[in-house]
Protein backbone atom coordinates (compact mmCIF):
# COMPACT_ATOMS: atom_id res chain seq x y z
CA UNK A 1 0.00 0.00 0.00
CA UNK A 2 1.28 3.30 -0.68
CA UNK A 3 -0.10 4.61 2.13
CA UNK A 4 2.56 3.48 4.44
CA UNK A 5 4.59 5.52 2.50
CA UNK A 6 2.89 8.63 3.49
CA UNK A 7 3.96 7.93 7.16
CA UNK A 8 5.48 11.66 8.22
CA UNK A 9 3.69 13.23 10.99
CA UNK A 10 1.92 15.71 8.91
CA UNK A 11 0.08 13.37 7.00
CA UNK A 12 -1.57 11.65 10.25
CA UNK A 13 -3.32 14.57 11.76
CA UNK A 14 -6.62 15.94 10.71
CA UNK A 15 -6.05 19.15 7.83
CA UNK A 16 -6.05 22.10 10.18
CA UNK A 17 -7.82 24.39 7.71
CA UNK A 18 -11.25 21.74 8.30
CA UNK A 19 -10.82 21.33 11.90
CA UNK A 20 -10.71 25.35 12.10
CA UNK A 21 -13.80 25.45 9.98
CA UNK A 22 -15.29 23.42 12.03
CA UNK A 23 -14.67 24.83 15.21
CA UNK A 24 -16.32 27.96 13.58
CA UNK A 25 -19.25 26.16 12.87
CA UNK A 26 -19.18 24.96 16.51
CA UNK A 27 -18.44 28.19 17.58
CA UNK A 28 -19.37 31.23 15.12
CA UNK A 29 -18.41 34.86 15.70
CA UNK A 30 -21.56 35.51 17.04
CA UNK A 31 -21.32 33.06 20.41
CA UNK A 32 -18.81 35.65 21.63
CA UNK A 33 -16.06 32.64 22.30
CA UNK A 34 -13.19 32.23 20.00
CA UNK A 35 -11.34 29.05 20.00
CA UNK A 36 -7.02 29.29 20.26
CA UNK A 37 -4.68 27.96 18.50
CA UNK A 38 -2.74 25.67 20.86
CA UNK A 39 -6.21 24.38 22.13
CA UNK A 40 -7.16 23.69 18.25
CA UNK A 41 -3.73 22.34 18.00
CA UNK A 42 -4.67 19.78 21.18
CA UNK A 43 -8.30 19.25 19.71
CA UNK A 44 -6.28 18.06 16.86
CA UNK A 45 -4.09 15.49 18.84
CA UNK A 46 -7.48 14.51 20.82
CA UNK A 47 -8.70 13.31 17.65
CA UNK A 48 -6.08 11.50 16.36
CA UNK A 49 -6.24 9.92 19.53
CA UNK A 50 -9.90 8.92 19.06
CA UNK A 51 -9.47 7.74 15.71
CA UNK A 52 -6.91 5.81 16.86
CA UNK A 53 -8.65 4.03 19.27
CA UNK A 54 -12.07 3.43 17.89
CA UNK A 55 -10.03 1.74 15.27
CA UNK A 56 -8.06 -0.52 16.99
CA UNK A 57 -10.88 -1.15 19.04
CA UNK A 58 -13.14 -2.05 16.25
CA UNK A 59 -10.13 -3.98 14.74
CA UNK A 60 -10.33 -6.11 18.30
CA UNK A 61 -13.78 -6.74 17.43
CA UNK A 62 -13.39 -7.65 14.03
CA UNK A 63 -10.35 -10.24 14.78
CA UNK A 64 -12.96 -11.52 17.56
CA UNK A 65 -15.62 -12.29 14.71
CA UNK A 66 -12.43 -13.76 12.47
CA UNK A 67 -13.27 -11.30 10.03
CA UNK A 68 -10.54 -9.42 8.06
CA UNK A 69 -12.29 -6.52 7.18
CA UNK A 70 -13.38 -3.94 9.87
CA UNK A 71 -17.05 -3.06 8.75
CA UNK A 72 -19.71 -0.44 9.88
CA UNK A 73 -21.08 -2.93 12.70
CA UNK A 74 -17.69 -3.18 14.34
CA UNK A 75 -16.97 0.25 14.81
CA UNK A 76 -20.38 0.39 16.45
CA UNK A 77 -19.56 -1.99 18.46
CA UNK A 78 -16.48 0.22 19.13
CA UNK A 79 -18.68 2.95 19.77
CA UNK A 80 -20.74 1.35 22.46
CA UNK A 81 -18.08 0.24 24.36
CA UNK A 82 -15.87 2.89 24.53
CA UNK A 83 -18.88 5.06 25.88
CA UNK A 84 -19.91 6.68 22.95
CA UNK A 85 -22.97 4.81 22.29
CA UNK A 86 -24.58 8.40 22.16
CA UNK A 87 -23.09 8.52 18.61
CA UNK A 88 -24.28 5.07 17.29
CA UNK A 89 -27.80 6.59 15.72
CA UNK A 90 -26.16 9.64 13.73
CA UNK A 91 -23.20 7.44 12.47
CA UNK A 92 -25.38 4.73 11.35
CA UNK A 93 -27.54 7.06 9.74
CA UNK A 94 -24.64 8.44 7.82
CA UNK A 95 -23.70 4.89 6.83
CA UNK A 96 -26.90 3.90 5.53
CA UNK A 97 -27.48 7.09 3.44
CA UNK A 98 -23.52 6.48 1.90
CA UNK A 99 -24.60 2.89 1.19
CA UNK A 100 -28.04 4.40 -0.50
CA UNK A 101 -25.77 6.59 -2.69
CA UNK A 102 -23.96 3.52 -3.66
CA UNK A 103 -27.48 1.60 -4.37
CA UNK A 104 -28.69 4.45 -6.30
CA UNK A 105 -25.32 4.94 -8.66
CA UNK A 106 -25.35 1.28 -9.27
CA UNK A 107 -29.40 1.65 -10.29
CA UNK A 108 -28.19 4.60 -12.94
CA UNK A 109 -25.39 2.06 -14.93
CA UNK A 110 -27.96 -0.64 -15.55
CA UNK A 111 -30.92 1.08 -17.60
CA UNK A 112 -32.34 -2.40 -18.13
CA UNK A 113 -32.77 -3.58 -14.47
CA UNK A 114 -34.38 -0.16 -14.19
CA UNK A 115 -37.05 -0.57 -16.91
CA UNK A 116 -38.66 -2.65 -14.41
CA UNK A 117 -39.24 -5.49 -17.25
CA UNK A 118 -38.12 -8.54 -17.68
CA UNK A 119 -35.46 -9.88 -20.14
CA UNK A 120 -38.47 -11.48 -22.41
CA UNK A 121 -41.00 -8.60 -22.38
CA UNK A 122 -37.26 -6.42 -23.40
CA UNK A 123 -37.07 -8.16 -25.97
CA UNK A 124 -40.41 -9.01 -27.33
CA UNK A 125 -40.59 -4.97 -27.31
CA UNK A 126 -37.09 -4.96 -29.48
CA UNK A 127 -38.92 -7.12 -32.10
CA UNK A 128 -41.60 -5.38 -31.91
CA UNK A 129 -39.19 -2.07 -32.98
CA UNK A 130 -37.73 -4.05 -35.76
CA UNK A 131 -40.65 -5.20 -37.26
CA UNK A 132 -42.56 -1.51 -37.53
CA UNK A 133 -38.90 -0.38 -38.64
CA UNK A 134 -38.97 -3.09 -41.42
CA UNK A 135 -42.43 -2.00 -42.17
CA UNK A 136 -41.80 1.53 -42.20
CA UNK A 137 -39.17 1.11 -44.96
CA UNK A 138 -40.95 -0.95 -46.95
CA UNK A 139 -44.37 1.03 -46.96
CA UNK A 140 -42.07 4.26 -47.97
CA UNK A 141 -42.25 4.85 -51.56
CA UNK A 142 -39.17 4.58 -53.52
CA UNK B 1 8.92 50.70 -44.55
CA UNK B 2 11.48 48.35 -44.63
CA UNK B 3 9.54 45.59 -43.66
CA UNK B 4 6.92 46.11 -45.49
CA UNK B 5 9.27 46.24 -48.82
CA UNK B 6 10.77 42.76 -47.56
CA UNK B 7 7.11 41.43 -47.51
CA UNK B 8 6.44 42.41 -50.94
CA UNK B 9 9.75 40.83 -52.19
CA UNK B 10 8.52 37.83 -50.52
CA UNK B 11 4.89 38.04 -51.87
CA UNK B 12 6.15 37.69 -54.87
CA UNK B 13 8.09 34.41 -55.41
CA UNK B 14 6.96 32.02 -52.56
CA UNK B 15 3.82 32.17 -49.47
CA UNK B 16 4.81 33.79 -46.24
CA UNK B 17 5.12 30.78 -44.57
CA UNK B 18 7.93 28.58 -46.80
CA UNK B 19 8.15 25.93 -43.71
CA UNK B 20 4.63 24.72 -44.22
CA UNK B 21 4.34 24.56 -47.83
CA UNK B 22 7.59 22.92 -48.38
CA UNK B 23 6.74 20.11 -46.03
CA UNK B 24 2.68 19.54 -47.28
CA UNK B 25 3.10 19.81 -50.71
CA UNK B 26 4.87 17.21 -51.85
CA UNK B 27 2.32 14.83 -50.41
CA UNK B 28 -1.26 15.17 -51.63
CA UNK B 29 -2.59 18.48 -50.11
CA UNK B 30 -5.90 17.00 -49.22
CA UNK B 31 -4.45 14.72 -46.11
CA UNK B 32 -3.00 17.13 -43.55
CA UNK B 33 -2.05 14.55 -41.43
CA UNK B 34 1.61 12.48 -41.15
CA UNK B 35 1.04 9.61 -43.18
CA UNK B 36 2.80 6.57 -41.81
CA UNK B 37 3.70 3.27 -43.22
CA UNK B 38 3.00 0.00 -42.02
CA UNK B 39 6.14 -1.39 -40.09
CA UNK B 40 6.93 2.75 -39.02
CA UNK B 41 7.29 2.12 -35.48
CA UNK B 42 4.42 5.45 -35.57
CA UNK B 43 2.24 3.67 -37.42
CA UNK B 44 -0.50 3.36 -34.59
CA UNK B 45 -0.27 7.42 -34.36
CA UNK B 46 -1.85 8.28 -37.53
CA UNK B 47 -5.63 7.36 -36.70
CA UNK B 48 -4.77 8.88 -33.45
CA UNK B 49 -3.49 11.83 -35.14
CA UNK B 50 -6.71 12.27 -37.59
CA UNK B 51 -9.02 11.75 -35.13
CA UNK B 52 -11.07 14.68 -34.36
CA UNK B 53 -11.05 13.84 -30.31
CA UNK B 54 -7.32 13.50 -30.22
CA UNK B 55 -6.05 16.84 -29.17
CA UNK B 56 -2.55 16.23 -27.71
CA UNK B 57 -2.83 18.49 -24.52
CA UNK B 58 0.18 18.74 -22.14
CA UNK B 59 -1.00 19.89 -19.29
CA UNK B 60 1.29 22.04 -16.94
CA UNK B 61 1.53 19.88 -13.73
CA UNK B 62 -0.87 20.91 -10.90
CA UNK B 63 1.00 24.36 -8.73
CA UNK B 64 1.47 22.41 -5.28
CA UNK B 65 -1.50 22.76 -2.63
CA UNK B 66 -3.51 21.39 0.05
CA UNK B 67 -0.57 21.96 2.19
CA UNK B 68 -1.81 25.15 4.44
CA UNK B 69 0.81 27.34 4.51
CA UNK B 70 2.55 26.66 7.80
CA UNK B 71 3.40 29.97 9.07
CA UNK B 72 5.52 30.18 12.55
CA UNK B 73 3.40 30.34 15.49
CA UNK B 74 5.37 31.98 18.47
CA UNK B 75 5.76 30.05 21.47
CA UNK B 76 3.95 32.08 23.38
CA UNK B 77 -0.05 32.83 22.93
CA UNK B 78 -1.14 35.30 21.41
CA UNK B 79 -4.04 37.54 22.05
CA UNK B 80 -5.07 37.00 18.50
CA UNK B 81 -8.23 34.94 18.51
CA UNK B 82 -6.71 32.96 15.45
CA UNK B 83 -5.67 33.32 11.90
CA UNK B 84 -8.01 35.84 10.31
CA UNK B 85 -7.06 34.91 6.90
CA UNK B 86 -8.00 31.18 7.32
CA UNK B 87 -10.90 32.18 9.41
CA UNK B 88 -12.21 35.16 7.12
CA UNK B 89 -12.26 32.07 4.31
CA UNK B 90 -14.03 29.87 5.98
CA UNK B 91 -16.59 31.74 7.27
CA UNK B 92 -16.66 32.90 3.57
CA UNK B 93 -16.78 28.97 2.80
CA UNK B 94 -19.41 28.48 5.10
CA UNK B 95 -21.63 31.18 4.22
CA UNK B 96 -21.80 29.67 0.81
CA UNK B 97 -22.66 26.35 1.85
CA UNK B 98 -25.28 27.45 3.80
CA UNK B 99 -27.20 29.60 1.60
CA UNK B 100 -27.38 26.76 -0.87
CA UNK B 101 -29.56 24.21 1.74
CA UNK B 102 -31.27 26.71 3.19
CA UNK B 103 -32.92 28.78 0.38
CA UNK B 104 -34.74 25.53 -1.41
CA UNK B 105 -35.99 24.09 2.28
CA UNK B 106 -39.31 23.44 1.44
CA UNK B 107 -38.98 20.86 -1.45
CA UNK B 108 -36.60 18.54 0.15
CA UNK B 109 -38.72 16.24 2.08
CA UNK B 110 -36.34 13.14 1.31
CA UNK B 111 -34.37 14.60 3.92
CA UNK B 112 -32.40 12.00 6.40
CA UNK B 113 -31.51 12.07 9.81
CA UNK B 114 -28.19 14.30 9.91
CA UNK B 115 -29.82 17.29 7.91
CA UNK B 116 -32.60 17.20 10.90
CA UNK B 117 -30.32 18.89 12.74
CA UNK B 118 -30.18 21.98 10.31
CA UNK B 119 -32.42 24.02 12.91
CA UNK B 120 -32.35 27.66 12.56
CA UNK B 121 -31.51 27.52 16.22
CA UNK B 122 -27.76 26.45 15.33
CA UNK B 123 -26.86 28.31 12.34
CA UNK B 124 -23.24 29.59 12.32
CA UNK B 125 -23.97 33.05 11.23
CA UNK B 126 -20.81 33.88 9.88
CA UNK B 127 -19.53 37.30 9.32
CA UNK B 128 -16.59 38.61 7.48
CA UNK B 129 -14.57 39.77 10.24
CA UNK B 130 -14.56 37.24 12.99
CA UNK B 131 -12.11 39.58 14.86
CA UNK B 132 -14.92 42.13 15.88
CA UNK B 133 -17.58 40.13 17.82
CA UNK B 134 -20.37 42.39 17.18
CA UNK B 135 -23.23 39.97 18.00
CA UNK B 136 -26.67 39.33 16.45
CA UNK B 137 -25.94 42.32 14.04
CA UNK B 138 -27.31 40.92 11.36
CA UNK B 139 -31.11 41.00 10.78
CA UNK B 140 -32.12 37.62 10.29
CA UNK B 141 -35.10 35.45 11.18
CA UNK B 142 -33.52 33.11 13.78
CA UNK B 143 -35.46 31.91 16.01
CA UNK B 144 -33.51 31.60 19.23
CA UNK B 145 -30.22 33.77 19.97
CA UNK B 146 -27.08 31.50 19.80
CA UNK B 147 -24.72 33.30 22.49
CA UNK B 148 -24.90 30.64 24.63
CA UNK B 149 -23.09 27.06 23.13
CA UNK B 150 -25.41 25.08 25.94
CA UNK B 151 -28.51 26.62 24.96
CA UNK B 152 -29.21 24.79 22.04
CA UNK B 153 -28.88 21.62 24.04
CA UNK B 154 -31.57 22.82 26.63
CA UNK B 155 -33.93 24.84 24.41
CA UNK B 156 -34.71 21.80 21.83
CA UNK B 157 -37.80 20.27 22.32
CA UNK B 158 -38.36 18.59 18.71
CA UNK B 159 -35.28 17.02 19.43
CA UNK B 160 -35.40 13.44 20.67
CA UNK B 161 -31.97 13.51 21.69
CA UNK B 162 -30.59 11.51 24.35
CA UNK B 163 -29.74 12.98 27.56
CA UNK B 164 -25.81 12.88 27.10
CA UNK B 165 -26.03 13.63 23.53
CA UNK B 166 -23.87 15.59 21.81
CA UNK B 167 -25.45 19.03 20.96
CA UNK B 168 -27.18 19.30 17.79
CA UNK B 169 -24.63 21.19 15.96
CA UNK B 170 -25.23 21.01 12.34
CA UNK B 171 -21.74 20.38 10.57
CA UNK B 172 -21.51 21.23 7.01
CA UNK B 173 -17.79 20.46 6.41
CA UNK B 174 -16.99 16.70 6.68
CA UNK B 175 -13.40 15.47 6.97
CA UNK B 176 -11.31 14.02 4.08
CA UNK B 177 -12.39 10.24 3.77
CA UNK B 178 -9.29 9.24 2.71
CA UNK B 179 -7.23 10.75 5.50
CA UNK B 180 -9.40 8.94 8.10
CA UNK B 181 -8.60 5.98 6.39
CA UNK B 182 -5.11 6.41 6.52
CA UNK B 183 -4.73 7.57 10.14
CA UNK B 184 -7.03 4.52 11.06
CA UNK B 185 -4.39 2.22 9.11
CA UNK B 186 -1.50 4.17 10.73
CA UNK B 187 -2.16 1.80 13.91
CA UNK B 188 -0.24 -1.40 11.81
CA UNK B 189 -2.40 -3.74 13.84
CA UNK B 190 -5.84 -2.28 11.55
CA UNK B 191 -5.64 -4.19 7.91
CA UNK B 192 -8.60 -3.73 6.04
CA UNK B 193 -11.15 -1.30 5.99
CA UNK B 194 -14.60 -1.83 4.26
CA UNK B 195 -15.64 1.19 2.16
CA UNK B 196 -18.69 2.80 4.79
CA UNK B 197 -16.19 2.07 7.59
CA UNK B 198 -13.65 5.72 7.59
CA UNK B 199 -17.35 7.08 6.48
CA UNK B 200 -18.69 6.00 9.82
CA UNK B 201 -15.57 6.83 11.93
CA UNK B 202 -15.55 10.07 10.15
CA UNK B 203 -18.75 10.86 11.27
CA UNK B 204 -18.09 9.56 15.31
CA UNK B 205 -15.49 11.90 15.03
CA UNK B 206 -17.50 14.84 14.16
CA UNK B 207 -19.64 14.38 16.89
CA UNK B 208 -16.69 13.84 19.32
CA UNK B 209 -15.21 17.08 18.30
CA UNK B 210 -18.26 18.86 18.85
CA UNK B 211 -18.97 17.42 22.39
CA UNK B 212 -15.09 18.27 22.81
CA UNK B 213 -15.32 22.07 21.35
CA UNK B 214 -19.04 22.33 23.49
CA UNK B 215 -17.01 21.13 26.53
CA UNK B 216 -13.86 23.17 25.96
CA UNK B 217 -16.19 26.38 25.12
CA UNK B 218 -18.47 25.98 28.34
CA UNK B 219 -14.98 25.29 30.77
CA UNK B 220 -13.71 29.15 29.42
CA UNK B 221 -17.47 30.31 29.74
CA UNK B 222 -17.17 28.97 33.91
CA UNK B 223 -13.97 30.81 33.90
CA UNK B 224 -15.29 34.14 32.25
CA UNK B 225 -12.92 33.91 29.40
CA UNK B 226 -13.96 34.65 26.00
CA UNK B 227 -11.35 32.57 24.43
CA UNK B 228 -11.22 28.67 24.88
CA UNK B 229 -7.34 27.91 25.35
CA UNK B 230 -5.63 24.65 25.83
CA UNK B 231 -6.15 24.32 29.78
CA UNK B 232 -10.05 25.24 28.83
CA UNK B 233 -10.03 21.93 26.91
CA UNK B 234 -8.13 19.90 29.10
CA UNK B 235 -10.01 20.20 32.14
CA UNK B 236 -12.65 19.79 29.81
CA UNK B 237 -11.33 16.25 29.63
CA UNK B 238 -10.25 15.42 32.72
CA UNK B 239 -13.61 16.34 34.26
CA UNK B 240 -15.23 12.92 31.47
CA UNK B 241 -14.05 9.31 32.59
CA UNK B 242 -15.27 8.23 28.94
CA UNK B 243 -12.14 10.51 28.06
CA UNK B 244 -9.42 9.10 29.65
CA UNK B 245 -7.83 7.97 26.87
CA UNK B 246 -6.69 11.66 26.34
CA UNK B 247 -5.10 11.78 29.67
CA UNK B 248 -1.35 11.52 27.75
CA UNK B 249 -2.00 14.10 25.82
CA UNK B 250 -3.66 16.50 28.08
CA UNK B 251 -1.07 16.10 30.75
CA UNK B 252 1.47 18.13 28.97
CA UNK B 253 -0.91 20.70 28.77
CA UNK B 254 0.06 22.94 31.86
CA UNK B 255 -2.31 24.07 34.00
CA UNK B 256 -2.20 28.22 33.47
CA UNK B 257 -4.55 29.55 31.01
CA UNK B 258 -2.70 31.39 28.70
CA UNK B 259 1.12 30.03 28.81
CA UNK B 260 3.43 29.05 27.02
CA UNK B 261 3.59 24.71 25.90
CA UNK B 262 6.76 23.61 26.23
CA UNK B 263 6.26 20.17 24.65
CA UNK B 264 9.55 20.01 23.48
CA UNK B 265 10.89 17.19 26.05
CA UNK B 266 7.98 14.68 25.06
CA UNK B 267 7.94 14.03 21.70
CA UNK B 268 7.33 10.48 21.93
CA UNK B 269 5.82 9.48 18.84
CA UNK B 270 2.03 11.56 18.95
CA UNK B 271 1.29 12.28 15.92
CA UNK B 272 1.17 15.81 15.98
CA UNK B 273 1.89 18.64 13.56
CA UNK B 274 2.90 21.18 16.34
CA UNK B 275 6.58 20.18 16.75
CA UNK B 276 7.62 22.72 14.62
CA UNK B 277 6.99 25.26 17.77
CA UNK B 278 9.70 23.87 19.39
CA UNK B 279 11.87 26.00 18.15
CA UNK B 280 12.72 28.33 15.52
CA UNK B 281 13.43 27.11 12.02
CA UNK B 282 15.32 29.74 9.94
CA UNK B 283 12.83 29.13 6.89
CA UNK B 284 10.08 30.57 8.88
CA UNK B 285 12.37 33.61 10.56
CA UNK B 286 10.83 36.16 8.28
CA UNK B 287 8.03 37.02 10.12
Amino acid sequence: MSDREFNSNDDLSLPKATVQKIITEILPPSSGQTFSKDARDLLMECCVEFITLISSEANDISEKEAKKTIACEHVERALRDLGFGDYVQDVLAVAEEHKEQLKSREKKQSKMEQSGLSEEELLRQQQELFRSATEKYHAAPE
Amino acid sequence: MLARKAMTDQDNYRPRSPDLSSLQSPVSPSVNTPVYQFGNPLAHRASYDASPFFTPQYQSPPAPHGRVPQQYVPPYAEPIPFDPDMARRSSRLARAAEVAPMSPMAPMPHMTTEHKYMEPISQPMPQPMPQQPMPQSIPQPIAQPISPPMAPLMSHPEEPMPPSAPIPVEVKTKFPVARIKRIMQADEDVGKVAQVTPIAVSKALELFMISLVTKAAREARDRNSKRVTASHLKHAVAKDEVLDFLADIIAKVPDQPTSRKHDDDNSDGNEQPKRKRGGRRPKDDSD
